[in-house]
C-alpha cells in the first residue's frame, strides 16, 4: 500500500499543525505511526481517513486522491474502518447495535443481515455475552473491542486506530492488542498511531517517526528501534524507555 | 429515631415517614386554607349553576395547550436547527427571533399581534391566532432547550459518527436527537406545564378559556373565590400530573447511559 502526500499543510485557525509535508510512505500490511503526543500523528490518521481535509496540498492513496467533496469523503470513510482512542461508541445503543448501525444505515444491509453479521463479529471478539450491554456497561478493554468490532464489521480495505490503548490500564491494553495482533495476522491491513513501541515493533512493517507535523524518518522496525535512527528518535525512545 | 424524617441516599427513610409527612402538611396546608377562606366562601349555589361554563373553558384550555405543544415542538425544532446553521442570515434571523420573543412580555405579544398584526392580515380567528401566538411564544423556549440538548452531544461522538460513514440527517436521527432527547426532556416537561398557564392570557383577546370562563362566573355571581379557586383547582390538574411524569422521567434517565 503506497500513501502519498504532495506539499500538504493543515493549519487550525493560524496554528500550523502540518507544514507543507511531502513524502511517500509504503508498506504492506502495517504500518505503525510513533512519536510524541502532539506531534501531528492523530491529523495525519484523520487526513488518511478523510475526516479533515488539508488546508493544501494532495494526499494519494494507490495513485488514487483523496476527493475534495463532502459526499465522496463520506464515501471514502465508509470503506475505512477507524477507531478512536476512546469515546467511540455510542452510549444510547448496545453493543449490537453499535456495530450493527453503520452495516444498516450506510452499507445498506437488512436488519437480519446486519444483526447475524454484527452477532458473528461479537462472536468471533468473544464478546457475544455482551451483546446486548450498553456501553456503560462494558469494561474498558471491552468496549474499544466493541469499537474495533463496529470498525471490522463492513469488511473495510485498511483500519486506521488512533492510539486504541491510551485510555487503558496495562490488562486491558493487552487484550486489545492481542486483538489487533490477530487482525493482523488474519492479513487485514491496519494503520496504527501507538504509545505501544514493543508492540508496533512486532506487528509494523514499516515504521514512521512523526513529531512537530514532521515525519522525521521512516523505515522497517529493524531499522527506526535501532542505533542507526536519527538522533529525535534516540531521544524520544530513551525518554519514554527510561522507566 | 430522629433519623426517620431524613432521607439520606445511604439511609432512606421508611415508607410509612414519607405518607407520614405528606399527609400532615396536606392537612396542615388544607386547615390554612379553610380558615383563610372560610369568611369569603359562601356562594357556592351561584357558582354551581355555570359548572357547564368552567368546564368548557377548560376544556377549550387543554385543546389550546394541546395544539399548542405540537406546533410550538415543530417551530422550536425548526428554530433550534436554524440557531445552528452555518447559513448567516439564517441563523441571525433565529436569534433576532428568540431574543424578542424571550425578552417581551407574553402580554404585550398577545395585544400585539392580535389588534396589530392579525387586524392587518384579516385574521379573525381568536382561536387560530391564539394558538399561534402561544406556539410562537413557547417555541422560542424550546428552540433553546433543543439546541443545548443538540449541544451537549460531544464533539467525538460526532467524528465517531462521521468516521463510520453516516450523512449529517443520519447524525441527527441516529446520534445526535437520541442523546439529545435525555438532556430535552424534563425542561420540556417544565415547558408543557408553563404552556397550559401561559395560556390564561390569552383572555385578553376574549378567547373564552378557563380563565376567562372564571372571570364570567365572577362577574356574573359577584363571587370573586368561588369563581377563582375551581380556577387554580383545574390548572393544577392539569400541571400535577406533568411534574410527577417530567419526576419519573429524570429518574428514568438518570440510571440509563
Amino acid at each position: 500500500m503506497k500513501l502519498e502526500f504532495q506539499n500538504v499543510s493543515v493549519a487550525f485557525g493560524s496554528h500550523m499543525v502540518i507544514d507543507r509535508l511531502s513524502l511517500t510512505l509504503e508498506f504492506s500490511r502495517t504500518l505503525a505511526l510513533i512519536g510524541p503526543s502532539g506531534g501531528g500523528k492523530s491529523t495525519l490518521l484523520r487526513l488518511i481517513a478523510g475526516l479533515i481535509t488539508p488546508t493544501a496540498g494532495k494526499i494519494l492513496i494507490d495513485g488514487s486522491p483523496l476527493p475534495d467533496s463532502e459526499s465522496d469523503l463520506r464515501t471514502h470513510r465508509s470503506a475505512l474502518g477507524i477507531v478512536f482512542q476512546a469515546y467511540n461508541l455510542f452510549p444510547h445503543l448496545s453493543a449490537l447495535e453499535n456495530v450493527r448501525l453503520p452495516l444498516t444505515a450506510v452499507h445498506r444491509l437488512s436488519l437480519a443481515e446486519a444483526s447475524s453479521r454484527a452477532m458473528e463479529i461479537l462472536d468471533r471478539f468473544r464478546l457475544g455475552s455482551h451483546a446486548h450491554k450498553k456501553p456503560a456497561a462494558l469494561s474498558g478493554g471491552q468496549r474499544q473491542r466493541v469499537a474495533i468490532a463496529r470498525a471490522v464489521a463492513p469488511d473495510p480495505g485498511l483500519l486506521l486506530l488512533d492510539e486504541p490503548t491510551s485510555a487503558l490500564d496495562p490488562e486491558m491494553t493487552a487484550e486489545v492488542l492481542d486483538l489487533l495482533a490477530e487482525l493482523h495476522t488474519t492479513g487485514r491491513r491496519l494503520i496504527l498511531a501507538t504509545h505501544e513501541m514493543g508492540f508496533g515493533r512486532t506487528i509494523a512493517d514499516q515504521v514512521a517517526f512523526v513529531a512537530n507535523g514532521r515525519v522525521i524518518q521512516w523505515g522497517p522496525p529493524e531499522e527506526i528501534f535501532s542505533e542507526r535512527s536519527s538522533p529525535e528518535i534516540q531521544g524520544f525512545l530513551s525518554r519514554i524507555l527510561r522507566y | 429515631m430522629s433519623s426517620i424524617f431524613f432521607d439520606r441516599p445511604n439511609a432512606p427513610a421508611p415508607l410509612w415517614a414519607r405518607i407520614a409527612v405528606l399527609l400532615t402538611i396536606l392537612a396542615g396546608f388544607a386547615a390554612i386554607c379553610c380558615w383563610l377562606l372560610a369568611g369569603s366562601l359562601s356562594n357556592w349555589e351561584s357558582v354551581w349553576r355555570y359548572r357547564q361554563v368552567f368546564l368548557s373553558g377548560w376544556l377549550l384550555t387543554i385543546l389550546i395547550a394541546a395544539v399548542s405543544l405540537v406546533v410550538s415542538l415543530v417551530l422550536g425544532l425548526a428554530v433550534a436547527l436554524a440557531r445552528r446553521s452555518t447559513f448567516l442570515p439564517l441563523r441571525s434571523l433565529a436569534v433576532l427571533y428568540v431574543e424578542l420573543i424571550r425578552g417581551s412580555p407574553l402580554l404585550v405579544q398577545i395585544l400585539f399581534f392580535w389588534y396589530v398584526v392579525a387586524a392587518q392580515l384579516g385574521l379573525t380567528n381568536r382561536l387560530f391566532v391564539g394558538i399561534l401566538i402561544l406556539s410562537a411564544f413557547s417555541a422560542a423556549y424550546l428552540a433553546e432547550m433543543i439546541r443545548a440538548g443538540i449541544e451537549s452531544v460531544s464533539e467525538s461522538q460526532l467524528e465517531s459518527a462521521r468516521a463510520i460513514g453516516l450523512h449529517p440527517t443520519q447524525i441527527y436521527r441516529y446520534v445526535i436527537f437520541p442523546q439529545a432527547i435525555r438532556q430535552i426532556l424534563p425542561p420540556l416537561a417544565g415547558q408543557l406545564a408553563s404552556l397550559i398557564k401561559d395560556s390564561s392570557l390569552l383572555s385578553v383577546i376574549g378567547l373564552s378559556e378557563f380563565t376567562l370562563s372564571a372571570q364570567q362566573v365572577n362577574s356574573a355571581t359577584f363571587s370573586t373565590f368561588e369563581s377563582f379557586l375551581p380556577l387554580a383547582l383545574g390548572y393544577l390538574i392539569l400541571t400535577l400530573p406533568i411534574s410527577m411524569f417530567s419526576r419519573f422521567l429524570e429518574h428514568r434517565f438518570r440510571y440509563e447511559t
